[in-house]
């Protein structure tokens, strides 16, 4: 099968640059979400990688097939490229029916009667709407339409599945049931995917890789483990999961872990890989559920670092769990915590190895 | 389940070689260039010829211009931008007042007046001219009716702003037609506002409702003014017999009234009046460049409140009522009475006069008979050819990926810029430039072209807005599965597109049915139209067979616009 290669992509919009100079491999079979926030370029990339926009400089080649070339001028149009995409509006066509819409692609590779008729029994099966091939497309629910989509682009069995937010229109329930479903099928037929999406609880639940992308670039690159746990920069952190952030000044180097000064001078011990001189700026991401409160300093065994006695100024009651607002000086942050402390006051108890260290933007 | 598979695929990953697609959107290109550019350059070149342009020894020159500009033509001039200007007045204020009246007030049989008023706009106007003619003429029957009650001759059309009323009543339906779409689209909320800020229903309609419909307003006024001033019926029927010259009527009598035609005049006529016709244009253009201020952006889709008119509503019903009475129905109807009869007149009485003579006339002459068929074949012809041709158009400039696809759709709008009357002195000069074209003299496909010229702006004006409502991604998947931009074109969009194509289909009917200004000059024997045989039949005094072959023509139309709505449910003008 093939392996899709992504080098040194370009794509101006007059003076803005929406894709800038994007590179990324993604293995044969692999599952490849390109995540970030609107306008950040990701969906420039797919429709790039699926010949529907022409990038101004890179290569995109999906095994030795080279779709686009910036410098031999070279750019084979989406239909030449045998790749399958999932629109967002599912874009099936409303004056064909579920199997005519199937039947279309294969029609158009001269597939003989029989084996198209087998193809598109088999694919419906797949999707689980047998029953569903003589409806329009406007007699569907859009789910439905959303599996539909799916087996239009599965049914002449693509080389590369590129799906740009397929489930952002089906609501909360149906979009996690959805989810699950859409990864089962795609270990099923191990295509090589590229999913485009702003939510990132999809990405993590779908992908074996995560590229972040942020104006135009890749910001990270990694499997969702390593993106959650240990994001390369404040952004990741902020937009994957919610993250705390302390500004402060290092004070202290120890075999390590690094000692901060934030806020008021209160001080934080933060484990830390980075190579950090006294008095760096730095930024402290904690997530929220990695914080504990407690009503006494000494809770849980831990020892007495980064405790903080703390004033509770906000409870958001979440139904799993409640989010606390507290403040401790001038800084405030916020704890999930599956029980609220019972006074106005409490600890708060921050774990060294939660906390990530990044370089302020300003010291590097 | 793995995807591997052994069965056929597209050749991958290629660059095609010979690319259909191109071949298409370029063949069509090189089409539209040709038709729009067919008439347009052989009256720039004439403009600047010292003889007709077959002649070898035509030189270039610059002094057809300066024997252009006489005194006789600057009073043509004075008597052209009065009557514009009259025709576009009249014509906008019972357009504005209507559409308000229809759209926006609690007026009653509101849609039936709404009917009424855009009516005439499926008729010709040299049929509304002869209607105008038999009733309000000099010895028309209100005329005389009137007369003999007052004593006196109470109007006199056969002055410019004589023929500004008539021509002004003619294209008040064009005005109406924008005001109203304008005026239905409006957002309530809007209106409410201002309501609920404290502004009276009066200071509503003058602060909002009226600077809401401002780009209808300016979009119309200047189609009229084009449109007066490249009208030819009216100035004809009311101007020639007291020899009032307009621009247009000075370059018909140029050409026919004279025995060896100063083709040279002509074209210097021609290519000034294109001159201002396109600056119009580009006024225009200017004009609604920032009409975006205007656009109501209104999130769910609302019934526009109506303004209650209290005891004015019968004021105002009974003030539409009169003109809809003597501005259409008497006009239309008395064609049609004057059709059946020998004469009509108020001095004796109708069944007296009876007669299906007018119709017999015109079954017992093979050349009368022809320029009805004529007339339907091009109709029909023409409206098919024009709708394949203005779709594909559409197509490429919208929804291909063609380098100069936006240069296409302006080849395709420009020829709103071209008078129908330059467009048959054009296709004229070009057909004694190149002989080639000659065969097409005598035949009905020279009007088809020169008709599916004129009217490509008004096909693409229904086909390009339905084509932007189909959205992008249903094309895009069709590329991603592998159809190429023609196989895409014809399986997902023309399907989708049908309703818009029958749309543009019945819109070239009807123009083609009533065109004749464009065929004036290019007719031949064997190409006859019902509107040439009219305008000679008038020429010889013949009233009696004009309204007969006027009423036959309407009579299409009608049975036309009610089938193709009520039968075939096709969306015609809104």
């Amino acid at each position: 099968m093939a392996e899709l290669r992504v080098e040194g992509l370009v794509k101006t919009f007059g003076e803005v640059r929406a894709v800038d100079d994007v590179s990324f491999r993604v293995a044969d079979g692999e599952f490849l979400t390109l995540l970030g926030p609107s306008g950040c370029g990701k969906s420039t990339t797919l429709a790039a990688i699926a010949g529907l926009d022409r990038p101004d400089q890179g290569l995109i080649a999906l095994g030795g097939n080279v779709f686009f070339d910036g410098t031999k001028r070279r750019f084979v149009p989406p239909e030449g490229r045998e790749i399958g995409l999932v629109f967002q509006s599912y874009a099936l066509w409303p004056h064909m029916t579920v199997w005519n819409n199937l039947d279309f692609p294969l029609k158009l590779r001269k597939i003989p009667r029989a084996e198209r008729a087998k193809r598109i029994e088999e694919v419906l099966a797949l999707v689980e709407m047998s029953e569903y091939g003589a409806r329009y497309p406007h007699a569907l629910s859009g789910g439905q339409q959303q599996r539909v989509a799916l087996a239009r682009t599965l049914v002449y069995r693509p080389s590369l599945l590129l799906l740009d937010e397929p489930l952002s229109n089906l609501d909360a329930k149906l979009r996690e049931r959805a989810r699950t479903w859409l990864r089962h099928l795609q270990n099923q037929v191990g295509v090589t995917t590229v999913y485009v999406t702003h939510d990132q609880s999809e990405a993590l639940a779908l992908s074996d890789r995560v590229a972040v992308m942020n104006q135009g670039k890749i910001v990270q690159l990694a499997d969702p483990h390593t993106i959650y746990e240990h994001p390369a920069d404040p952004f990741v952190a902020d937009f994957i999961g919610s993250s705390n952030f302390f500004r402060g000044t290092v004070t202290g180097i120890a075999n390590g872990s690094v000692r901060i000064a934030i806020g008021d001078g209160q001080p934080l011990v933060a484990a830390s890989p980075l190579r950090l001189r006294d008095g760096s700026k730095v930024t402290v991401s904690v997530r929220p559920e990695k914080i504990y409160l407690s009503d006494s300093p000494q809770a849980n065994g831990s020892d007495a670092t980064n405790v903080f006695p703390v004033r509770i100024e906000e409870r958001t009651y979440l139904g799993a769990h409640h989010t606390v607002l507290v403040r401790v000086g001038n800084d405030s942050f916020r704890v999930d915590c599956d029980t609220l402390p019972a006074g106005e006051t409490a600890f708060a108890h921050i774990p060294p190895e939660s906390c990530i260290v990044f370089q302020a933007q300003t010291d590097r | 389940m793995t995807i591997q598979s052994e069965a056929p695929r597209l050749p991958a990953a290629t660059v095609p070689q010979f690319d259909r697609n191109l071949a298409i959107q370029w063949g069509i290109t090189a089409i539209t260039g040709l038709l729009v550019l067919l008439p347009l350059l052989p009256v720039f070149y004439q403009a600047f010829l010292d003889r007709p342009l077959y002649d070898s020894d035509a030189a270039l020159t610059a002094a057809n211009f300066g024997r252009l500009f006489t005194a006789e033509f600057g009073h043509v001039i004075g008597n052209t931008v009065w009557f514009a200007i009259g025709t576009t007045v009249i014509a906008q204020v019972v357009g504005i007042v209507g559409a308000i009246l229809v759209g926006r007030t609690d007026l009653p049989f509101r849609t039936a007046f709404g009917e009424l008023l855009l009516w005439p706009l499926f008729l010709s106007h040299l049929v509304m001219a002869f209607g105008w003619f038999t009733m309000y003429g000099p010895s028309g029957y209100v005329t005389l009716v009137v007369q003999s009650i007052i004593g006196v001759t109470p109007w006199n059309l056969y002055t410019v702003t004589g023929m500004a009323v008539v021509g002004g009543v003619a294209q008040a339906p064009l005005a109406y037609l924008y005001c109203i779409a304008s005026a239905s689209a409006a957002d309530p909320n809007l209106e409410n506002a201002a309501r609920s800020a404290g502004a009276s229903p009066w200071t509503v309609l003058r602060t909002v409702t009226l600077p809401l419909m401002r780009p209808a307003i300016i979009y119309g006024t200047i189609m009229n003014a084009v449109i007066a001033i490249e009208m030819l019926s009216i100035p004809l029927v009311f101007g020639g017999p007291v020899q009032i010259e307009l621009f247009t009527t000075y370059l018909y009598h140029q050409v026919f009234m004279s025995a060896t035609p100063d083709y040279s005049l002509v074209a210097a006529a021609s290519f000034f009046l294109l001159v201002i016709v396109m600056l119009l244009m580009a006024l225009q253009g200017m004009l609604m460049r920032n009409a975006g201020r205007f656009v109501t952006v209104g999130g769910k889709a609302s019934r526009p409140g109506r303004f209650p008119l209290g005891p004015w509503r019968w004021v105002a019903f009974g003030a539409l009522l009169f003109y809809v009475i003597f501005g259409v129905v008497v006009v239309v109807g008395g064609l049609v009475l004057r059709s059946m009869t020998v004469l009509l007149t108020p001095l004796m009485p109708i069944w007296d006069l009876f007669t299906w003579g007018n119709y017999q006339m015109i079954a017992g002459y093979e050349v009368y008979v022809r320029s009805i068929k004529n007339t339907i074949l091009i109709s029909v012809i023409g409206g098919i050819l024009g709708t394949v041709l203005i779709t594909f158009i559409a197509l490429v400039a919208t929804r291909s990926e063609f380098r100069f696809k936006r240069q296409l759709e302006y080849l395709a709008i420009s020829p709103r810029a071209i008078p129908g009357i330059i467009a048959g002195i054009g296709i004229f000069y070009a057909m004694s430039y190149f002989p080639p074209l000659g065969w097409l003299r005598n035949t009905i496909w020279l009007l088809v072209i020169a008709y599916i010229m004129r009217y490509l702006p008004t096909g693409f004006g229904a086909i390009a807005p339905a084509l932007s409502q189909i959205s992008a991604d249903l094309d895009r998947s069709a590329r991603t599965v592998g159809a190429d931009w023609w196989r895409t074109s014809r399986s997902i969009l023309l399907s989708l597109l049908k309703p818009a194509m029958f749309s543009c289909f019945a819109l070239l009917f009807i123009h083609f049915l009533k065109e004749y200004v464009t065929a004036v000059f290019l007719f031949a024997p064997g190409s006859e139209v019902i509107g040439t045989t009219m305008l000679q039949f008038w020429i010889q005094g013949d009233n009696g067979p004009v309204s007969a072959l006027a009423t036959i023509q309407i009579l299409i139309t009608v049975i036309f616009v009610y089938v193709a709505r009520k039968a075939l449910g096709v969306r015609i003008y809104g």
